[in-house]
C-alpha cells in the first residue's frame, strides 16, 4: 500500500524538496529581473543624465555663440553715455553690447554681460548672463538691474558647477594693425576683436564636456 | 496500477472512465497539477531572452545616445574652428591637422577655388577682387566617429 500512499502526498502538496527547488528558482528569477531591472534603470538614468547636461552645453554655447557673433559697437551718444563701456573684455568677464532676439524682452539692442555669478547668492557656482535694453542716450548700467526686470533686464543662470571661466580675446588691436595674438584682454573701446574664445571648467561631479567656444564678431570689420 | 495514476476519487474528475484511456492521460494531469520541470526551464529560458533583448535594447540606446554625443561635440568643435579660418588661421591652400585637448582630432583643408572674372580696365585685365577659398573642416572623436563642415571663405588677393 505504500504506493497509492505517495500518490496521495504528491496530489495534495509539495514534498520539501520539491519547495526548495521551486523557491531556489524562484529566487534566481527573481534575482536577475530584478538585477537586470536596476541596471536597465541606472543605465537609462545615467544617459538621460549625460543627454541633459550635453543638451545645456550645446544650448549655453548656442546662446553665446549668436550674442558674440551679433555684438556691435555702438557710437557714443551725448553725455549720458560717456563712460558707459559698452564693451568689456576681461579675462573673466565678457559684456558687450549685441543684437538679441525678441524672445528676450522687447528684442533691438541688449547689453549682456556674461560672468561668473556671485558666490554669495548662489550655493554652486555657475555661469550666469546679465542682459538690460541698452540705450545710447541712457545706458542702463547692468549694475542697476533689477532682479525681476525681465523686460528691460534680467538674469539668468547658464550652466552651474563651472569651476573657472576664461574668456580670450583676438584681433587687431588700435596701435598696431597687422600684428595679432589672442590676448587675455581686449581693452580698445573703440573697436572689437574679431574673435572671442571661452573656456570653461567644471567642478567634480560635473560630468560636463566643453569643446572651447570660438566666436567670430561679424560686425567687427564692419564699423572699424 | 502504478504509483502515479493517483486516487480513483480523484482521477474520475477529469479521466475517461476506461482503464486504457486513464494511463495515457495521466500527463494532462500532471501539468493541471502544476507546471513540470521542462515548463519551468522553458519559462525561465522565454524570460532570460527576452530580458536579454531587453538590456541588448537599453544598450544600443546607450551607444545611439553616446554616438550623439560625440558628433555634438565634434560638431561644436568644428563651428569654432571654422569661425577661426581667415582670423587666427590663415585663409590660404593647403592641409593641416591636429588634435584638441580632449582627444577629438581635426583635419583643415584650404583649397582655392577657381575663379576667373577678369575685369576689363581699358586695356588691362584686373584679377579678382575677392578669391573664395573651399574650407572643409573635419573634426573626427576619439573613438573615430565624426563630422564633416565645409564652407566658403572669400579672400583678398595679394
Amino acid at each position: 500500500m505504500s504506493a497509492p500512499k505517495t500518490a496521495r502526498k504528491t496530489s495534495r502538496g509539495f514534498t520539501l524538496v520539491e519547495l526548495l527547488v521551486a523557491l531556489t528558482l524562484f529566487g534566481v528569477i527573481s534575482l536577475v529581473l530584478m538585477g537586470g531591472l536596476r541596471f536597465g534603470t541606472r543605465v537609462w538614468e545615467a544617459g538621460d543624465a549625460r543627454a541633459q547636461s550635453l543638451a545645456e552645453v550645446e544650448a549655453v554655447q548656442g546662446v553665446v555663440r549668436r550674442y558674440v557673433s551679433q555684438a556691435i559697437v555702438p557710437q557714443p551718444f551725448g553725455r549720458a553715455s560717456r563712460g558707459a563701456r559698452p564693451f568689456i573684455g576681461e579675462a573673466e568677464r565678457l559684456r558687450l553690447v549685441t543684437i538679441a532676439p525678441p524672445h528676450i524682452g522687447v528684442g533691438g539692442l541688449y547689453q549682456i554681460e556674461i560672468a561668473m555669478a556671485d558666490e554669495a547668492e548662489r550655493e554652486v557656482p555657475a555661469l550666469e548672463l546679465k542682459w538690460s535694453l541698452y540705450r545710447a542716450d541712457e545706458p542702463k548700467r547692468i549694475e542697476q538691474l533689477e532682479e525681476e526686470d525681465t523686460l528691460v533686464g534680467g538674469r539668468r543662470v547658464l550652466l552651474d558647477g563651472v569651476k573657472s571661466v576664461a574668456f580670450r580675446y583676438y584681433g587687431e588691436r588700435g596701435f598696431d594693425l597687422g600684428e595679432s595674438d589672442w590676448e587675455r584682454e581686449w581693452l580698445e573701446e573703440d573697436s572689437l576683436p574679431t574673435l572671442i574664445a571661452l573656456d570653461l571648467e567644471f567642478e567634480e561631479g560635473y560630468e560636463r564636456i566643453w569643446p572651447a567656444l570660438v566666436v567670430r564678431t561679424r560686425l567687427a570689420q564692419g564699423l572699424q | 496500477m502504478s504509483w502515479w495514476t493517483g486516487s480513483p476519487g480523484a482521477s474520475s474528475l477529469w479521466t475517461s472512465p476506461r482503464p486504457r484511456r486513464r494511463l495515457r492521460s495521466s500527463p494532462a494531469r500532471r501539468r493541471a497539477g502544476g507546471f513540470t520541470l521542462l515548463e519551468v526551464i522553458v519559462a525561465f529560458t522565454i524570460l532570460s531572452v527576452s530580458l536579454v533583448a531587453l538590456l541588448q535594447a537599453f544598450a544600443t540606446g546607450m551607444q545611439g545616445l553616446g554616438a550623439a554625443k560625440t558628433s555634438a561635440a565634434a560638431l561644436m568643435h568644428a563651428r569654432s574652428m571654422l569661425d577661426e579660418v581667415g582670423q587666427s588661421i590663415e585663409l590660404e591652400d593647403g592641409e593641416s591637422s591636429g588634435a584638441f585637448e580632449d582627444g577629438y582630432t581635426w583635419r583643415l583643408r584650404i583649397a582655392e577655388v577657381p575663379f576667373e572674372a577678369p575685369y576689363e580696365d581699358g586695356d588691362q585685365a584686373v584679377g579678382p577682387l575677392v578669391i573664395p577659398f573651399e574650407v572643409e573642416v573635419e573634426v573626427a572623436a576619439p573613438q573615430g566617429r565624426g563630422v564633416t563642415l565645409t564652407t566658403l571663405r572669400l579672400g583678398v588677393p595679394e
